[in-house]
């Protein structure tokens, strides 16, 4: 009998220090694998100003230009026979500091009416530069070459030419894109075109 | 019955010994447990110091950068919001990570203060491209309703392979009708 309680006695001791063990074993690991990385840290401020570039309504008179002047929506007819619009809004430059401008079409609706449609950048003294293409209802160009809007006071004109072979109506959705000359930062504002 | 008693005598003294190794070595466990565990972090960030820090990118001069002399943090001063338009400094600051070993980084929020009702929102983007391509790999995106602002949670952990840097991209807007504001929000990227 005596026997046998101390052979219990060890097993019991034996079942505890290895529960003991395990013990150790999961404060070790824990420790370790919980705080193995480091961090770099960054502070970045953020402030809100006011636009260096507006955009201001075209000579068209259908252009409706939204607060602040960072957003717009212009509308114009798209007849049967091939119309131009040489003004349906104005990118206006308020700062000393020169940009680089360019249209990029992000979304679309019921352009396959559209036989002709040619968005683009112009003024008195610079080149046309076409900027969104649509041909026969189909993209042949979404995003358009960088432009020069030179240092206050300055403005260049986004022009339309339109054909559409029915009354119904298509938007288009498009970036103004501002880009830092030299840099890759850049603002970009919305546009949206509707054509009926 | 004598018996009996001896052995119910060397249980107690057995138990209260076995009582008594138990609690030292527990004792002693929990203290190699922490001074493992300094002498591990220590270890840790004398190596990967060496390793990744930040550096600066091309557009750091119109986002006001500037590091630490270890290079391991970085203010950003200059950053602007306007009005109802994105705004996007694609390179501003990059983590470079300059060992021969691949690492793992993420970005995680750390601390937020200032304006909470002018902004609509700021993202920073961990991205490995030129600014016309899609090469976000993961991004922290702050996003304020108007009166409260909703932080994030750390993203995922990316692979930066070594010799090798990737941009943190900074993307703001305002609400439309923003006045004068600020926020500051404080990141950390985390390495390991």
């Amino acid at each position: 009998m005596q026997k046998y309680n101390v052979y219990a006695q060890k097993m019991h001791q034996s079942t505890w220090l290895v529960v003991t063990l395990f013990v150790l074993l999961g404060f070790l690991f824990s420790n370790v694998d919980g705080n193995t990385y480091f961090a770099l840290v960054t502070e970045p401020r953020t402030t809100v100003s006011s636009p260096p570039v507006v955009l201001q309504a075209g000579t068209a008179d259908n252009s409706t230009v939204y607060l602040n002047g960072t957003s717009a929506k212009i509308s114009a007819v798209a007849p049967s026979t091939l119309t131009n619009y040489d003004c349906v809004l104005k990118v206006v430059n308020n700062v000393s500091d020169p940009w680089k401008i360019r249209l990029k079409a992000y979304s679309q609706s019921n352009i396959g009416r559209l036989n002709n449609c040619t968005i683009y950048f112009q003024n008195a003294s610079d080149k046309f530069s076409g900027q969104v293409y649509i041909v026969n209802g189909t993209y042949t160009q979404q995003t358009g070459p960088w432009y020069d809007l030179p240092a206050s006071p300055a403005e260049r004109y986004i022009a339309v030419t339109l054909q559409a072979n029915n009354s119904e109506v298509s938007y288009i959705n498009v970036y103004l894109e501002i880009l830092i000359p030299n840099k890759t930062t850049y603002a970009r504002y919305i546009l949206t075109f509707e054509f009926t | 019955m004598k018996k009996l008693k001896i052995i119910k005598n060397i249980k107690l003294k057995k138990s209260s010994k076995f009582l008594t190794l138990l609690l030292t070595s527990m004792l002693i466990a929990a203290a190699n447990a922490f001074v493992f565990y300094s002498l591990s972090m220590a270890s840790t960030i004398t190596i990967e110091t060496t390793d990744v820090w930040f550096v600066k990118g091309l557009d750091n001069e119109t986002a006001g950068v500037s590091l630490s002399p270890d290079k391991t943090s970085a203010v950003l001063t200059d950053l602007l919001a306007y009005p109802n338009a994105s705004f996007t400094y694609t390179d501003p600051l990059r983590v470079r990570n300059n060992g021969s070993i691949p690492h793992q980084i993420r970005l995680s929020p750390v601390r937020l203060s200032g304006n909470d009702t002018e902004f609509v929102y700021v993202k920073f983007l961990l991205r490995n491209g030129t600014f016309e391509e899609n090469a976000t790999l993961v991004s922290l995106e702050y996003t304020c309703d108007g009166s409260d602002w909703i932080v994030p949670s750390a993203t995922g952990w990316v692979e930066i392979p070594a010799s090798t840097e990737y941009a943190i991209t900074v993307v703001t807007k305002a609400k439309d009708s923003a006045a004068s504001a600020q926020v500051t929000i404080e990141i950390a990227v985390d390495v390991q």
